[in-house]
């Protein structure tokens, strides 16, 4: 029989692919749902963005001059997040604190993707099984691997700092982006252009980048979002336990671990920094699943 | 003796004014139409006719987000169907209108033993339960002429065949004897053979219960031979409607004339091509004799000019182009997880293809059709035999070798939805082919911009991405991508398989006008008979991976020596035929 699919049948959508007719509303109606995740995402990523990009040009006080006159002065107009236990201004050190929070997260995800995209590629397209199996069982080693723990490690052997944490964490997530990209590359593999391209002669080389990269990109950003939530959350934690950044530059875990003593006299010196922390995980938290079910591939394709 | 009059007394379902629609647009103008008890209504449409959202409003199965007015009603039952709620509207599915849907496999519950759904829509309506319901669905699975019911009332979905699948669904439909079956294009998904048993029995049981029919399809032949009226739909419109023999022997309106001309492939046009929708004024309805004796001789000479225009097969001594010599190809399954065994997908095929020829493949799912083309195009290795395109040998493991013989053969892809990359613009799949060649961008902008005129397209569609076109016009795009390397053979895999009839006669013209034009060598792979023998003078048949049979188009269909070959034959649903038995 020559056959329309009936999945084409319900809809006088003349270019409506794959996805089922009646789906097409529901997919308006998620699409703007995912809309407003993806506002609210980008709304709190961009707050934090402008509060480390306006610190390299201003802040009300500078940073570093402790200021012994104005210890625990709590919230003011002088200083509206009040001040710590050296009279320094909260404000100025949570702006501060948001350039290491997003250079932590920027260089893990870039080592993460750099190395875990095209292993996973190799691994999806690779027609010799043992390579597969080793790409993927090395990852699922590291995977077993918690990122703090190997964060850990990598202070107590090159010590404590900022670029042994962001090393750490990048590694560590390398297995997601790995898996990420190798099964979204087995899915496009099955696919007929891809059968196309081979009897087109084109080689797996350009295969690998003109087609598979292209189409699996927006799962790459989805779990880029992702994981920079996640290293956000665990430079927090390690600069925290005194692993991470160290002093003098401003972090936020490390300002959570200053708060400790005085929680019960000055609050807000934990809050502020909790807050910014929640804030920029939900960010790139709602970013993700906003991206997700943006570029989800069973709704692509009518863009 | 199928008739029944459609006036005797109140009709069994009669829907008046029935207008579906979003918010933002209507899908179907208002529509009326009445089914009489037993009667079987026909309703003929392509993709995006509206024809299943109509079948889905009287289900009340319309998704949420649509949303029907007007009337609706079923003997018996007060008021409107349309303002029923949801509890009193699955009162009615399954007991008094049941529904087959197209694909048998997604309508099933994967996890249920086949006989436990059928007894499940008896338990639910309290028309039978427990051993007496697993009774009675076993009883229903014989009437359904499943071999064996009893054991395959145990089988779970995935154990059963495609056609056997929607035997099921049959029987479960008809469970509580209901007074409307609706079918959903209940043969689309099946073989031929398979389709023709499944109308069969389709007829047969609704025929001994009195059921009124309601029966979805494009196909205008599956059409002519169930149904006794028929309407048909085009753009949420009913254009036409009449008895069977009215509206396939006397069409009034220019669409259903346009469409029947379309998908009878045995009636061409003074130029030997077959009729589209514009040219359908021409066409004189099928089966007249006149025709059926004109179409066979319009073929002929269309593919005796150009085969004295190709320069290759006057001269040298007749080597085949393609030569495939016991080719044989297993697969390794692993069931379990110890256990693995062989799929004998090719067991030693021999074909040979002279240049200038047009060989069409035949055959059912499973025949290893596409697992041959697979190998001649070098995409898998193949476990024995050898397989020479020109002068090469075909090896996927030999690139240098791949990449002369790519230049000599390409391949049209069946699915125009997943064929092309949707991330690229047609400049950009069009001239891929030219990028292995090492070919500049000027070079490959002015070569593409001149296929897809060739093919029919506006130049504007070169900046345009695949979404952006129906499918007739994506297979336009694919088979320019084919043809920009002036390639010598052009392989097809049911290229025209998921194409609606007035798109596909378009495409089978592009297609044999390009042949011609190019002078090609054509590899022409399908499961429609008709298809084949419009396009092709040599067939090949397959079945579970051996040739039945192989010969020249017109003593295969017209003496096949196979029983398949008869059987298949026999099966294909031609308009002809089934005026005939009407």
């Amino acid at each position: 029989m020559s056959a329309p699919r009936s999945a084409v049948e319900a809809l006088p959508d003349p270019v409506a692919p794959a996805a089922p007719g009646p789906a097409s509303p529901t997919a308006s109606r998620r699409s703007r749902r995912a809309d407003l995740t993806l506002v609210t995402g980008a709304v709190l990523v961009g707050l934090v963005v402008v509060l480390a990009l306006v610190s390299f040009v201003w802040t009300p006080y500078d940073y570093a001059a402790p200021d012994p006159a104005a210890r625990l002065q709590g919230v003011s107009a002088a200083h509206p997040f009040g001040t710590d236990r050296y009279g320094r201004d909260t404000l100025t050190w949570i702006m501060m604190g948001a350039r290491i929070t997003l250079l932590v997260g920027l260089i893990a995800v870039v080592i993460a993707l750099v190395v875990g995209v095209p292993l996973g590629v190799l691994a999806g397209m690779t027609r010799i099984r043992w390579l597969s199996g080793l790409v993927m069982r090395g990852s699922d080693v590291l995977l077993a691997f918690p990122a703090l723990l190997l964060a850990i490690v990598f202070s107590a052997v090159f010590g404590p700092g900022t670029v042994p944490a962001m090393c750490a964490l990048g590694i560590a997530a390398i297995p997601a982006f790995a898996r990420v990209a190798r099964s979204g590359t087995l899915q496009i593999m099955s696919r007929e252009f891809i059968a196309a391209a081979r009897t087109a002669n084109r080689s797996p080389w350009a295969i690998a980048v003109t087609h598979v990269l292209p189409n699996i990109g927006g799962l790459v950003v989805v779990q880029a979002s992702v994981a920079f939530a996640l290293s956000v959350l665990a430079e927090a934690g390690l600069s925290f336990l005194g692993l991470g950044t160290q002093p003098p530059t401003p972090s936020w875990g490390r300002m959570l671990q200053e708060s400790q003593q005085y929680l019960g006299t000055a609050p807000e010196l934990a809050i502020f920094p909790g807050v910014f922390i929640a804030v920029a995980v939900l960010g790139f938290n709602l970013l993700g699943d906003g991206l997700r079910d943006r570029l989800d591939p069973t709704l692509r394709g009518r863009e | 003796m199928r008739r029944t009059d459609p006036q005797a007394g109140t009709p069994l379902l009669t829907v008046e004014g029935l207008t579906i629609g979003t918010r933002a647009r209507t899908l179907v103008e208002p529509l009326s139409f009445a089914i009489g008890a037993g009667e079987r209504v026909g309703l003929i449409g392509e993709s995006g006719s509206g024809k299943s959202l109509t079948a889905s409003a009287v289900m009340g199965l319309l998704a949420s987000e649509l949303s029907a007015a007007g009337r609706v009603e079923l003997a018996g039952e007060g008021g409107n169907l349309l303002d029923l709620d949801e509890r009193a509207l699955a009162r009615l599915r399954g007991r008094r209108m049941g529904m087959v849907f197209q694909e048998p496999m997604s309508a099933l519950n994967p996890l249920m033993r086949v006989g436990d759904q059928v007894a499940e829509t008896m338990t639910l309506h309290g028309t039978a339960r427990g051993r007496q319901a697993t009774a009675r669905a076993v009883e229903l699975l014989d009437q359904v002429h499943l071999p064996d019911p009893a054991q395959a009332a145990r089988a779970y979905p995935h154990q059963l065949s495609g056609g056997q699948r929607q035997r099921v669904m049959l029987a479960a439909a008809l469970a509580n004897s209901p007074d409307l079956l609706i079918c959903d294009e209940p043969t689309t998904a099946l073989d031929v053979t398979v389709q023709a048993a499944v109308l069969d029995l389709i007829d047969e049981q609704i025929a001994a219960r009195g059921t009124g029919l309601l029966f979805i399809t494009h196909d205008l032949a599956v059409v002519a031979r169930v149904c006794e009226r028929v309407l048909v739909m085009h753009a949420g419109r009913v254009v036409e409607s009449g008895t069977v023999e009215q509206i396939f022997t006397r069409p009034q309106h220019a669409y259903t004339r346009g469409l029947l001309a379309a998908s009878d492939l045995t009636a061409t046009d003074a130029r030997g091509r077959l009729f589209t929708i514009r040219t359908a004024a021409e066409y004189r309805g099928p089966g007249t004799p006149e025709q059926a004796e004109a179409a066979p001789r319009a073929a002929e000479s269309g593919e005796a000019a150009p085969t004295e225009a190709r320069p290759s097969d006057a001269g040298e001594d007749a080597r085949p182009l393609i030569e495939i010599r016991g080719l044989e190809k297993t697969y390794v399954r692993r069931g379990g997880l110890f256990r693995r065994h062989e799929v004998r997908a090719l067991a030693g095929i021999d074909v040979s293809v002279m240049p200038g020829g047009r060989l069409g493949v035949v055959g059912e799912s499973g025949s290893g059709k596409t697992t041959l083309l697979s190998i001649l195009a070098g995409l898998i290795p193949a476990s024995a035999g050898t397989v020479r395109v020109g002068d090469v040998l075909v090896d996927p493991h030999d690139a240098a070798g791949l990449a002369a013989m790519r230049q000599d053969l390409q391949v049209v892809f069946q699915d125009p939805f997943a064929s092309l990359d949707p991330r690229m613009t047609t400049e950009e799949i069009v001239a891929e082919p030219l990028r292995s060649l090492g070919a500049g961008s000027a070079e490959r902008r002015r070569r593409a911009a001149e296929v897809v005129e060739a093919v029919g397209l506006d130049r504007d569609a070169l900046f345009r991405y695949p979404h952006q076109f129906s499918g007739g016009q994506r297979q336009r795009i694919s088979i320019a991508r084919a043809l920009i390397c002036r390639p010598r053979i052009l392989v097809a895999d049911e290229p025209v398989s998921a194409l609606d009839v007035s798109v596909r006669a378009q495409v089978l013209n592009l297609l044999s006008d390009l042949v011609d034009e190019y002078g090609l060598t054509l590899v022409f792979v399908s499961h429609d008979l008709g298809v084949v023998r419009h396009l092709c003078d040599e067939v090949v048949v397959m079945r579970g991976g051996e040739l039945v049979e192989a010969g020249t188009v017109e003593a295969v269909y017209d003496r096949p020596q196979q029983e398949y070959t008869r059987a298949l034959v026999a099966a294909t649903p031609t308009l002809a035929g089934a005026l005939a038995a009407q």
